[in-house]
């Protein structure tokens, strides 16, 4: 789940004037009659954070999200992808060659 | 002869044990009718019971019985054998390289390139990887062999990096050979992009399949990557890593992830977040292990060992948090109170928190009055928060007329500007009659929102009673300007009817009577279609200027035939309310009703209103005091549906909405009229009900007794010293446990509704002449018939108690002989 931060596309020190300024941006780039679910979804994140007040109001009761998944990606943050090398390819073919590979070859015979 | 049934018999029993699954046995039958007749048809039984005892067994993956079971099949009979391709499988599952090769060289090229395609397939893979010496082994006149060096001369260009060759060589992989999946995997393989699409096409049973999993595998990243490699054994997983240039942590960490049991704990997650604290951005595996607190909360020290402590604060917080996630709101109150005391210890800088705490447990509480408190108690750390003032004030309206009128003063000061504090004031200003300040109110409200109805119409109302008030203090010069007023607020048209009968009637009383009644005709004359409300409006506006309706209503003419739409039934119970508001004599009111009485009661009696309408009315008929009107719409409505509802409105017009007029028999059906607002499951019936019962009972000074109750108040009234020792009736309730005393009372209400006067005197004199008199004793005391009740059902129910009918009589007063 998304931060209204994150929502909004601003920094978790932004003032009330690059917040609405944020928020006017997202509702410029996706008005309600296009998209209602994202549209509130943007308003709610809005609301969250408005003002002094209802960040206060945010930080203080708001259950912090705590993904796992998220800590999976950062810790296996990798290089993006590549094509693979023939050495790679050759290692990759061979080690395919496994139990489930004899197994699923045999499972659907063609009849003698 | 004989011969012949057996071996019949004997085929049967085989040939039933073949499909039963059970080989071993039917093998040995057709063994005995081979070894009996010697025909060859018995051993190709034989060899096929061997046969598909061989495939069952390597189903169940005992490869090694199965080439021991194929072996007796190819005993018993000739080649081509039947699946062949089997065989080979299971010779190359159990890597048996000295039976692989003859087996291999056995190999038919239309076996190879038509009968076999799977077999032929994962021939391929393992020549390419790691059997090289298969194709020695093959028929060299097969497609298979071609289409084999088309591949290896790719993979040959995919090494060289020769983009032209490979291509070219692809491209000569036709569609139905045995190297197509290859062909996909390459072209993959080759691209950084999305490879989803493409590798869907290769075939679940394809010998590529798993290299088509491991190739998807390499494109995705992060959890999804952690999330397939577990479905890999160690090897392919360090291959997969190497690939995605994960280091030994990394890979470490993905092992770990992949020997624990998903889902993983709470804690096992915390853990894994310290344990992998290398591979992460401090910051981002702090706030991860802080969110995972609310649910762990035993990370507690190793957390602050290894991050910033948590402040006390944080610690309640998220203990606080945690609880309201376990929706336990009581345990979340109490740390949420002790994040306020370490804020207010902690001095100034923190009161927004406090206030907001205090506000947010307020919030949580179920309990109206301390929410209220709480939210009293934020404003000390935060005066300026609208919500809780409104929160406030409107708790206050229910519960506490004093703080009410001291909050609502006070958030009229803090908020006068505000559209909330307004509405408030203009109610409350409307409902004490406060006309001047209700347009004070109004007139700020509009400041603030220039289009609000509801302060033109409280400007209007207050326009409209100041005209009337100055037509009835004779101050026409100030009447004409009030109604001018009114009008300019352009409200609709049917608010401007009202201001033109008023005006009609101010020209009828000081100008020009013509004139007067020329204004008052053309608003009916407009409301044409809703006659009977004009009628009642220019009725009520004359009365309340306070003058003579006679000539005007003689100028008038009204069909008391016509019937009320729905519409004008609501605008007439609208009506009816704004009056109501507005004048204190509800005299008047009923007045003015009276003269469209035949109509209302004519279309209560033949229009189908809607039963909320109907509701509507009653209760507006009920405030006004309208009991006769009130009984008539209850009437019809009981005649239409019989709901608990109408048989209260009856009631209550009967008695003319005062408790203490009903009678004890009339409580007794209001009560029965309860059970059936509980049956119906009318729960505002069951809320009228019970107030007015309870009105009923708290005149007499008792609580909800019951008839019982009622005897004993009327016998302390009578000679309360005396009485409270000596009452038979107390006396009885005095033995009897709380239990009994429930049952008696049960039973006495069932013995109203069931028994006569003259059957209980037959009952309680047992049968002696006495039980005339006993009857007219009663008929004199309507009491004495209760009280005897009561024990006719003591008695009934078994109860011992020393109380006899003479106890009873003498509590009368009543003479020796009434007995």
């Amino acid at each position: 789940m998304q931060t209204p931060y994150q929502i909004l596309n601003i920094s978790s020190t932004a003032t009330d004037a690059e917040i609405k300024q944020a928020y006017l941006q997202q509702v410029k780039n996706n008005p309600p009659e296009r998209d209602q679910q994202l549209f509130q979804l943007i308003h709610q994140a809005y609301l969250a954070i408005k003002d002094h007040k209802s960040r206060l109001n945010y930080e203080l009761f708001t259950v912090p999200e705590a993904n796992f998944d998220d800590i999976i990606n950062q810790a296996l943050g990798s290089e993006p992808n590549k094509a693979l090398t023939a050495e790679q390819f050759n290692a990759l073919l061979t080690a395919s060659i496994d139990d489930s590979t004899l197994h699923n070859s045999l499972s659907t015979p063609d009849k003698p | 002869m004989n011969q012949h049934l057996s071996t019949n018999s004997v085929e049967q029993q085989a040939i039933k044990q073949f499909n039963a699954g059970h080989f071993q046995e039917a093998i040995e039958l057709y063994n005995k009718l081979w070894l009996e007749s010697d025909d060859e048809k018995w051993q190709q039984q034989i060899a096929y019971c061997y046969l598909q005892r061989a495939l069952s067994f390597a189903k169940r993956g005992m490869i090694q019985q199965a080439l021991s079971l194929w072996d007796k099949h190819t005993q018993n009979t000739e080649p081509p054998y039947q699946a062949f391709d089997h065989y080979i499988f299971w010779l190359i599952q159990d890597g048996n390289k000295h039976k692989l090769r003859p087996t291999l060289e056995q190999l038919s090229t239309e076996q190879l390139d038509k009968h076999y395609p799977a077999l032929t397939a994962l021939l391929g893979l393992l020549t390419l990887t790691e059997h090289p010496e298969f194709q020695r082994y093959l028929t060299k006149e097969s497609v298979f062999m071609t289409h084999l060096h088309i591949a290896q001369t790719a993979l040959q260009a995919y090494e060289d990096n020769d983009q032209d060759i490979l291509k070219k060589s692809l491209k000569q992989i036709p569609f139905h050979s045995a190297f197509k999946d290859l062909r996909t995997l390459i072209n993959v393989a080759q691209s950084a992009t999305e490879s989803a699409i493409f590798l869907s096409k290769i075939p679940a049973s394809s010998a590529y399949q798993q290299a088509a999993q491991l190739l998807s595998a390499s494109t995705q990243q992060g959890s999804q990557l952690a999330q397939k490699l577990s479905d890999f054994n160690y090897q392919q997983r360090t291959l997969i890593s190497t690939i995605k240039g994960l280091n030994s942590k990394q890979q470490a960490f993905i092992e770990d992830l992949i020997q624990q049991n998903a889902p993983l704990s709470d804690k096992l997650k915390f853990s894994l977040a310290i344990q992998y604290l290398s591979l992460l951005d401090k910051k981002d595996a702090e706030y991860f292990c802080k969110a995972m607190l609310v649910n762990y909360p035993a990370g507690l020290n190793e957390f602050n060992t290894h991050f910033s402590p948590l402040s006390d604060f944080e610690e309640n917080r998220l203990k606080a948090l945690a609880y309201e996630q376990a929706n336990n709101s009581v345990d979340a109150e109490e740390y949420w109170l002790q994040c306020v005391e370490i804020l207010i210890n902690k001095g100034a800088g923190n009161d927004l928190k406090i206030a907001l705490i205090l506000r947010h447990i307020a919030g949580q509480n179920p309990d109206a009055e301390l929410q209220n408190q709480y939210l009293i108690e934020s404003l000390k750390y935060d005066p300026e928060d609208l919500a809780s003032y409104l929160h406030i004030v409107n708790y206050f309206e229910q519960n506490d007329e004093d703080d009410y009128q001291h909050w609502l003063s006070s958030s009229i000061e803090k908020f006068p500007q505000q559209i909330e504090v307004l509405n408030m004031a203009i109610r409350e200003a409307t409902r004490n009659k406060s006309y001047k300040q209700a347009s004070h109110y109004a007139l700020q409200l509009l400041k603030a929102d220039p289009l609000n109805t509801f302060a033109k119409q409280t400007l209007y109302s207050c326009h409209l009673i100041n005209a009337r008030q100055f037509m009835l203090e004779q101050k026409y010069h100030l009447v004409e300007d009030e109604i001018k007023q009114a009008e300019d607020l352009k409200l609709a048209n049917r608010y401007l009817i009202q201001a033109q009968i008023l005006r009609g009637l101010f020209y009828f009383a000081s100008e020009d009577k013509n004139q007067g009644l020329k204004l008052i005709n053309d608003s009916v004359n407009k409301q044409a279609l809703d006659p009977i409300n004009t009628r009642f409006q220019i009725m009520m506006e004359a009365l309340l200027t306070g003058l003579a309706i006679e000539p005007v209503l003689s100028a008038l003419t009204l069909n008391q035939e016509q019937l009320i739409s729905s519409q004008a039934l609501t605008r007439l119970i609208q009506q009816l309310k704004v009056y109501q508001q507005q004048t204190e004599n509800l005299t008047l009111l009923n007045q003015a009703l009276e003269q469209i009485k035949p109509a209302l009661e004519n279309s209560l009696l033949q229009q189908n209103y809607q039963e909320t309408l109907l509701l509507d009315l009653s209760q507006t008929l009920a405030d006004i005091n309208a009991f006769k009107l009130l009984h008539y719409c209850a009437k019809q409505a009981l005649v239409k549906e019989n709901k608990a509802i109408w048989q209260y409105y009856q009631l209550y017009a009967e008695v003319l909405g005062l408790a203490d007029m009903c009678t004890q028999s009339q409580i007794l059906q209001l009560k029965k009229a309860r059970d059936l607002a509980f049956q119906q499951k009318q729960n505002r019936a069951m809320i009228l009900i019970d107030a007015f019962i309870n009105a009923y009972y708290q005149t007499y000074s008792e609580q909800d007794t019951g008839l019982i109750g009622e005897l004993i108040g009327m016998n302390k009234t009578a000679d309360k010293q005396e009485q409270i020792i000596e009452d038979p009736i107390e006396r009885i309730f005095e033995q009897l446990s709380e239990d009994q005393q429930v049952k008696l009372e049960d039973t006495i209400d069932s013995l109203m509704q069931q028994i006569s006067p003259e059957q209980l005197a037959m009952d309680l004199s047992s049968g002696t002449d006495n039980s005339e008199t006993l009857l007219s004793a009663m008929m004199q005391q309507a009491n004495l018939f209760s009280a005897l009740i009561v024990i006719k059902a003591a008695n009934s129910l078994g109860f011992i108690v020393d109380i006899t009918v003479r106890d009873i009589l003498d509590c009368f007063n009543l003479p020796q002989n009434t007995q």
